[in-house]
C-alpha cells in the first residue's frame, strides 16, 4: 500500500495502481483520452503528463505506477503548457466542425479544449479533407476526426480478442481500418463507438439522428437476456433514441469527479455474466423494434362490443377471473418484472384461489458465432427466470409447462406480458378456452385471437426490478411515458386485484418493500438505492 | 438636512408660460401636415436593401416609396435560407431547433450527397404561426445559414402556406 503525495495531498492507494487512477479516485483530475480501465494503457494520447519529482521529464500519469514517496504534482504550468501544446497538435488536422459532429455535448476534446485548450494555433496549413469509411454496416468512421487513441484498436485486441482493427500509415495520414475487404462482424461493433472519445467512430443507427445535448439520460439494464448489463436509454420527449453501455467506472466526462457527481455504483461492478461493461449490439439496436414501434393503442373486449373504455374492461376481467375460480390459468413471460410476477402471482393464488400457472420458456439464446471464441458472451435464459421462479418458491406455486395447462382445459386464461412471438405457435391451440386475456404491448397473432387485450407498457415504459442470472436485483427505470392509451402492467394488476379482493397493492416501491419481507432472496436488497428516481443530465439545450 | 421650500422663479409661479411651450408642439402639428397612418394593404411601407431595387427596376412610377415611413434595417421579418450556389449552408445542427422558445423549427438531418458537407436538411421547417420573431435562431446558426429579412407582409390564405419549407425559404427576398 503505497504513500504518496499528490499535489500537496497524502493518499494510500492498492499495490500496482497507476497515478492516473490513484488521482481519479481522490478527486483530482488528470485528463486523458486513451486511458480505459478495462485496456492496458497505452499512454498515448500524452495528456495525462504531470511532473514527478527526480523525474527530468513530465511523465504519463496512466502508464506510471504508484509507488511509496513520490511526489506527484498537475497543475505546475509546465504541465499546463505540456496540455495546451498536446492539444494544439491534437487540433491540427481535427475539424472544428462541432455543428456537423455527434458528439457535440459529449465530446471529451470539446470540454477539454475548453479547459485547458490554446486560444489559437501556430499551424496555418489548410487541415485535411477525408472522407468517411463504412468499418461494418453499423460502424462509419471518419479518419479527419480520429485522435489516435487507439481505444477501439485497444478494445478488439483486449476484450474482444479477435484483433480487428489496426493502425495504418503513419503522422498525419494514420487512420484505423480493418484488413483490406473486410468488415467488422456483428455481435459486439456498437461499443466501439461508446468507447470513442471524440466523434470518429459513429453507430448507424445514431448517426444524425438527434444532438446529445438533447437527450436525457435514464440509468436502466438491458433487459434482453439474464446477463442485465447495465445500459443507458437515451430519449427525447416519448421516443429513445440510443441506447449505450453503463461504464460503472467512472466513464464519461459527465460524471467526472470534478463535475460533483457521484457514481451510482461506488464500487466497480462487473457484470459476471458478460464478464464486461460493455454491450452486445443486439441490446443496442432492439430498442427501435420494441419501444418506437407500433404498439397497441387502446385496450379491446371481442365479447362484448362498445365496451372498450378500461374501466369496463378491468370490471369485466375480474369479474370473469372471479366466476372461473380455481378453473382461472395464468401464463406469464419472463420479461415481467418482479414487481408484476409478485402481483401475478397473489391474483391466482389468493384472488382466484387457483395455482394452474406457467411461464413462457424462451429457448436458449443462441450465442453467436463469433461470441463463442471471444472473451464476450451472453446470457442464456430470459431476463427475469431467475426471479420469478424465486417468487414461486415463496408462493408455494409449481410452475407447469404450458401443454399442461392446455390439457387442463381452463376456463379462463390470463397472458401477463410481452410474448415476442413465443407464443404464436401455441395461439392456435387455444381455440377450446372460453375466455383468453392478454396484457401485452405489441400486437401478435396471440393478441388477434385473445377475447381482451390489456395494453401494457415496454420495458422502457415502467419502473421495476429484474433479478438477473447471478441473483443480483437490479432496478429497471422509466425512461418515456406512455404514448397511447396502455397503462402500467403493474396498476392493471392491482386495479384487478382490487376489484376481486378490495386489497391495495399500491405502487412498485411498496410491492419491492412487500418483496423484501416475503422472498427470502429479497432480504438483503438495498431498497433505497433502488428505488431512487437516479437520472442525471437533463435536457441541456433550453436556455432559460 | 431640512427641506426647505423651493423658491420659484415669476416665470416659473405663473405656469401660463411654461404650459404655452409645451403646447407649442401640439400647435406645431397642427399646422404642419404630416402623414402617418397608412392605408395597408393599397400602400406599403418603403423596403430598405435589395427589395426597393427591385421594386423600383419592375416599376418605375414606384417614386411614391421614397415619400413613406422606412423599415429600420434589422427589422425582423420572414426568414431566409441562404445558399452557396446550390449547396444549402445548414448543416442540420439542430441550435435553431434548440433555442427556439416556440418550437416552431423543425430539422431532419441527411447524408450529404455533396462531398463538401457532411449532412444536411432533409426537412427544414419553420412555423410562422408559432414564430415570434424574437430572432434567437440567426443568432444561434453557426454557419450564418439563416437570416432575418424586411418581409412583414405575413398573409396567408391556408394555415399550411405560413409553414415555411427549404425550398419556401430560400425565395424569400431581402
Amino acid at each position: 500500500m503505497p504513500t504518496f503525495e499528490i499535489d500537496g495531498k497524502k493518499i494510500t492507494v492498492e499495490q500496482g495502481k497507476t497515478v492516473l487512477e490513484s488521482a481519479r479516485d481522490n478527486g483530482i483530475e488528470i485528463p486523458y483520452f486513451c486511458f480505459h480501465e478495462s485496456f492496458r494503457s497505452g499512454g498515448l494520447c500524452r495528456m495525462c503528463l504531470v511532473e514527478i519529482e527526480k523525474m527530468p521529464k513530465l511523465q504519463t500519469a496512466c502508464t506510471t505506477i504508484a509507488t511509496e514517496g513520490m511526489v506527484v504534482k498537475t497543475t505546475t504550468d509546465r504541465v499546463k503548457q505540456a496540455r495546451s501544446a498536446m492539444l494544439e497538435f491534437i487540433l491540427t488536422n481535427h475539424p472544428l466542425d462541432c455543428p456537423d459532429c455527434d458528439q457535440a455535448g459529449e465530446c471529451v476534446l470539446q470540454e477539454y479544449s475548453h479547459r485547458y485548450g490554446p486560444d489559437k494555433s501556430v499551424f496555418t496549413e489548410p487541415k485535411q479533407l477525408r472522407e468517411h469509411i463504412q468499418l461494418s454496416e453499423l460502424i462509419a468512421y471518419d479518419p479527419e476526426r480520429c485522435i489516435m487513441c487507439e481505444r477501439c484498436v485497444r478494445y478488439y485486441r483486449d476484450i474482444v480478442g479477435t484483433e480487428e482493427l489496426a493502425v495504418m500509415q503513419r503522422g498525419a495520414h494514420a487512420e484505423i481500418t480493418t484488413f483490406p475487404g473486410k468488415q467488422l462482424n456483428y455481435g459486439y461493433v456498437g461499443n466501439i463507438s461508446d468507447i470513442c472519445p471524440v466523434g470518429a467512430l459513429t453507430t448507424k443507427d445514431f448517426r444524425f439522428k438527434e444532438r446529445v445535448f438533447n437527450l436525457r439520460a435514464t440509468e436502466t439494464i438491458c433487459p434482453l437476456c439474464e446477463a442485465g448489463c447495465l445500459i443507458y436509454a437515451d430519449a427525447k420527449m416519448y421516443t429513445v433514441y440510443r441506447i449505450r453501455s453503463r461504464n460503472p467506472y467512472v466513464e464519461s466526462i459527465h460524471d467526472h469527479p470534478s463535475r460533483n457527481v457521484t457514481s451510482f455504483y461506488p464500487k466497480p461492478y462487473i457484470n459476471a455474466i458478460s464478464r464486461s461493461s460493455f454491450i452486445c449490439d443486439d441490446g443496442r439496436l432492439n430498442y427501435n423494434k420494441q419501444i418506437n414501434n407500433k404498439v397497441i393503442d387502446s385496450p379491446v373486449n371481442r365479447l362484448e362490443s362498445g365496451n372498450n373504455n378500461w374501466d369496463d374492461i378491468l370490471a369485466f376481467v375480474s369479474q370473469r377471473i372471479k366466476q372461473s375460480g380455481s378453473k382461472t390459468a395464468g401464463i406469464l413471460s419472463p420479461f415481467a418484472t418482479n414487481e408484476e410476477a409478485y402481483a401475478f402471482m397473489y391474483l391466482m393464488k389468493h384472488a382466484a384461489g387457483s395455482s394452474m400457472l406457467s411461464m413462457i420458456r424462451f429457448p436458449e439464446a443462441k450465442e453467436y458465432a463469433t461470441a463463442v471464441r471471444l472473451k464476450l458472451r451472453r446470457g442464456v435464459q430470459a431476463p427475469n427466470a431467475k426471479g420469478i421462479e424465486q417468487i414461486a418458491k415463496s408462493f408455494n406455486i409449481k410452475l407447469i409447462s404450458l401443454e399442461e395447462i392446455i390439457m387442463a382445459k381452463p376456463e379462463c386464461l390470463y397472458v401477463l406480458g410481452p410474448v415476442f412471438g413465443q407464443m404464436d405457435t401455441v395461439a392456435g391451440k387455444l381455440d377450446g378456452i372460453p375466455y383468453v386475456a392478454v396484457q401485452d404491448f405489441k400486437a401478435s397473432p396471440l393478441t388477434d385471437k385473445a377475447h381482451v387485450v390489456m395494453p401494457g407498457a415496454s420495458y422502457a415504459q415502467k419502473n421495476g426490478t429484474y433479478t438477473n442470472g447471478e441473483g443480483k436485483v437490479q432496478r429497471l427505470r422509466k425512461v418515456v411515458k406512455i404514448k397511447g392509451n396502455g397503462r402500467d402492467d403493474l396498476v392493471i394488476l392491482a386495479d384487478i386485484i382490487y376489484n376481486i379482493t378490495g386489497k391495495q397493492l399500491g405502487r412498485f416501491d411498496q410491492v419491492l418493500g412487500t418483496l423484501m419481507k416475503e422472498v427470502p432472496s429479497f432480504n438483503d436488497i438495498d431498497f433505497n438505492k433502488l428505488t431512487m428516481d437516479f437520472s442525471f443530465r437533463k435536457a441541456a439545450g433550453r436556455l432559460w | 438636512m431640512s427641506s426647505e421650500k423651493k423658491k420659484y422663479r415669476f416665470t416659473e409661479a405663473v405656469y401660463l408660460i411654461e404650459i404655452l411651450r409645451g403646447l407649442s408642439v401640439t400647435i406645431k402639428h397642427f399646422f404642419i401636415k404630416r402623414k402617418f397612418a397608412i392605408n395597408y394593404p393599397e400602400e406599403k411601407l418603403r423596403i430598405t436593401g435589395n427589395t426597393k431595387q427591385i421594386i423600383q427596376a419592375m416599376d418605375k412610377d414606384a417614386q411614391y416609396l421614397a415619400e413613406r415611413p422606412e423599415i429600420i434595417m434589422n427589422y425582423r421579418g420572414k426568414h431566409r435560407l441562404l445558399f452557396d450556389g446550390d449547396l444549402i449552408r445548414c448543416v442540420a445542427c439542430k441550435m435553431c431547433e434548440t433555442v427556439c422558445p416556440f418550437f416552431a423549427i423543425y430539422i431532419e438531418p441527411e447524408e450529404s450527397r455533396d462531398p463538401r458537407k457532411e449532412r444536411v436538411p432533409k426537412i427544414f421547417e419553420l412555423d410562422l404561426t408559432r414564430c415570434a420573431y424574437c430572432g434567437y435562431c440567426v443568432e444561434a446558426c453557426p454557419e450564418n445559414a439563416i437570416t432575418m429579412t424586411s418581409d412583414y407582409s405575413l398573409v396567408a390564405k391556408q394555415r399550411p402556406e405560413l409553414v415555411l419549407q427549404k425550398e419556401t425559404m430560400r425565395k424569400v427576398i431581402e
